[in-house]
């Protein structure tokens, strides 16, 4: 089981209030608690199960195996979403806040997927990581969030130190660039 | 039969008539401004010819540069398509006078239809009825003051070089009269360089509905049944079908015999069309306008008919005679066209710029795409916003509005707002699928323009957009990989969470 919080905002074709919500994955379920939204002070939760996702574009199931098309990229801060004939336009939240900032990590960056305060960082700048290895452990909504390396390589950089508090696509760690220091 | 076509024009219809001139075995010729190198109508063109600057003004309304790409391209003629200088007889005479042959008609008809005025003399000595009217006059004239006397308010105030709903008021009451009429002199002088207007009775909710003719170099003239264009918005069509729910086959044969009329009254040469005012509580009709080029919503009449009209306009233009008959016009089934604008329809129909990030047409039986746009691609600020149209064939008009219907929903358009959902709304509206509709139906139905979302799909939107959210802050190069981290290009990614003490 996976879990993932945030807060997104509709720019399109309503602009709302913020909203948050909670992931959590399982089975290749998702099921999406929301809170705030269609009315103030409400609660959804809506299971998907998102069934193909390639070059931007996909195909979810509702709990009734109804099936939705979409179809999703990013402009600028902005997401668009196209859903069974319709735009609708998001935005982060925390990108209004902190304005376009996350624009400037490069693919090597580990961002943080959510804000918290970092629990511990299991590596130091030189380490050599394996795929899978746990490096950094987050702290957020009482909930501990484990990150890893998804390929081996060189930590090149650590951005950030136990205790430290971080916005969510805060840069973690910087990974050196494939094959730079490796064997 | 030409060689070698340049087309002055860009987008759909540039496209549109290259693969024309292609299946003919003729050479197209693009020109572009410095804003569409690489456009979609350069790239189906041959050959092509940049036009330096970005402003219409400097390149597709530019008559000198024109004719000199098409000269040093080796073009035999030039095909102007629509808007820009397709009905701008100086460019026609250019043409001619530069040994080159003009795709349309020739530029006297061209100048005496241009000119509201004279286009309803033209009418009138035809035997057509057109809307009562006061010649052109000034504010504060008597003949202004007895045509209001006599026919009464609301009232229209036209220009007389009108065109594309500018210079054109609705005047509700007298002590209006004056000022409006001094307005819409003043925005026709700057649109069209020339300020005189005229007074017009004003025809409540009528139905825009035009005819098609083709007409040759030698005396032969056909109509090719008509198009409903009732559904506009700011005075300009977003919808078009045919055959027209409001015609009976006596009535068509009515409007089809005075376009016919008009068109010969006029020496019309090539493809042309009547726009008539349509009232549907008496059966009346009034002519509106001739538009001397091929219209934006020609495929629809291509798609019942079988045909291609700029192949005959082609044939026409090199000097063959028109072989149909009027006998031979037999339309097959129902066909509704789709004008999808970059522009907001919620807020009231804003352009939209931006680039084209995702851009997938829905296909499928009796589905056409006339498109002048790529994934990719920059939607400018210099041009019309109109990106492509979607036409639907059908047996049926009830058929062919839910295969529109069926094909817009699925129509995947990101980076800019069209106005997709607003069309897919018309073809939903019981009003829309009754027929009975008019040139206010926009107006009467407001909740058109206002997004209709239900609370399920909000809320599944706002799933989604967290998901994919999800799949941005992991770093997943905006693409979903899947919680196994296989294939990622992060070297970074959650790998889930277990609850504190």
């Amino acid at each position: 089981m996976t879990t993932n919080h945030g807060e997104m905002r509709e720019m399109y074709p309503h602009v709302g209030e913020p909203y948050r919500y909670r992931t959590d994955a399982a089975e290749g379920s998702l099921t999406f608690q929301i809170d705030g939204g269609v009315a103030e002070g409400s609660h959804t939760a809506i299971t998907l199960d998102i069934e193909s996702h390639e070059s931007g574009e996909g195909v979810c199931r509702d709990v009734s195996g109804r099936t939705h098309h979409f179809a999703w990229a990013w402009v600028g801060p902005e997401l668009h979403l196209w859903l069974d004939g319709a735009l609708h336009v998001f935005q982060r939240a925390e990108s209004r806040r902190r304005g376009r900032a996350a624009g400037a990590e490069s693919s090597e960056d580990v961002l943080a997927p959510m804000p918290g305060a970092v629990l511990e960082v299991l590596v130091a700048e030189g380490d050599r990581v394996e795929r899978n290895q746990t490096v950094v452990l987050m702290e957020s909504m009482k909930m501990e969030l484990v990150i890893t390396a998804s390929r081996s390589g060189v930590v090149h950089r650590v951005a950030v130190e136990a205790g430290q508090q971080v916005d969510r696509g805060m840069r973690l760690l910087e990974l050196a660039p494939e094959g730079d220091g490796g064997d | 039969m030409f060689a070698k076509v340049l087309v002055a024009n860009r987008g759909e219809i540039a496209v549109r008539i290259n693969q024309t001139l292609r299946t003919m075995g003729i050479t197209p010729v693009a020109v572009y401004s410095e804003p569409d190198a690489g456009a979609p109508h350069v790239n189906t063109a041959e050959q092509s010819v940049a036009l330096p600057g970005s402003t219409a003004e400097d390149t597709y309304l530019n008559i000198a540069r024109l004719v000199q790409a098409a000269r040093d391209s080796g073009a035999d003629a030039i095909h102007p398509g629509y808007g820009f200088l397709s009905e701008n007889p100086a460019f026609a005479r250019a043409c001619q006078d530069a040994g080159m042959s003009f795709i349309g008609p020739t530029p006297e008809s061209m100048a005496a239809l241009g000119d509201k005025l004279r286009s309803k003399d033209i009418a009138i000595a035809a035997g057509v009825p057109t809307v009562p009217s006061a010649p052109a006059c000034q504010p504060g004239d008597r003949a202004a003051a007895e045509f209001a006397e006599r026919w009464g308010f609301p009232l229209m105030v036209k220009a007389a070089a009108g065109g594309g709903g500018r210079g054109m008021r609705l005047v509700n009451r007298r002590q209006d009269l004056d000022g409006d009429m001094e307005l819409a002199s003043r925005e026709a002088q700057a649109a069209f360089g020339d300020g005189r207007v005229f007074l017009e009775r004003y025809i409540a909710n009528p139905r825009h509905v035009e005819m098609q003719v083709l007409a040759d170099a030698h005396g032969h003239t056909i109509h090719l049944g008509e198009r409903e264009c009732s559904v506009q918005r700011r005075h300009q069509k977003i919808i078009e079908e045919t055959p027209s729910p409001a015609l009976t086959p006596e009535l068509r044969e009515r409007m089809g015999d005075a376009a016919v009329a008009l068109a010969r009254q006029a020496g019309y040469v090539n493809a042309g069309t009547v726009e008539f005012l349509l009232d549907p509580r008496s059966g009346d009709f009034y002519f509106l306008e001739m538009n001397a080029r091929l219209q934006v919503e020609h495929p629809v009449t291509e798609a019942v008919l079988g045909l291609d009209m700029v192949e005959w306009q082609l044939r026409i233009a090199s000097g063959e005679p028109l072989t149909l008959r009027q006998d031979d016009i037999a339309p097959r089934g129902h066909a509704v066209e789709c004008r999808i604008y970059a522009e907001d329809p919620y807020r009231d129909f804003v352009p939209s710029t931006g680039t084209l990030l995702s851009w997938r047409p829905s296909s499928g039986p009796g589905l056409r795409l006339d498109s002048g746009v790529v994934e990719g691609q920059q939607v400018s600020i210099y041009y019309d916003p109109m990106l492509a149209k979607l036409i639907a064939w059908a047996s049926s008009r009830e058929l062919s509005l839910r295969r529109m219907e069926v094909a817009l929903s699925q129509f995947v358009a990101l980076g800019v707002i069209t106005n997709i959902p607003l069309l897919r709304a018309v073809m939903q509206h019981a009003q829309f699928r009754s027929g009975e509709y008019d040139t206010g139906f926009l107006e009467w139905n407001p909740a058109v323009t206002r997004p209709a979302i239900s609370d399920e799909t909000r809320t599944m939107a706002r799933a989604l957009a967290a998901w994919a959210s999800e799949q941005q802050s992991v770093g997943m190069d905006s693409r979903f990989r899947g919680n196994d981290g296989k294939e990622s290009v992060n070297p970074w990614q959650s790998a889930g969470q277990r609850r504190l003490p």
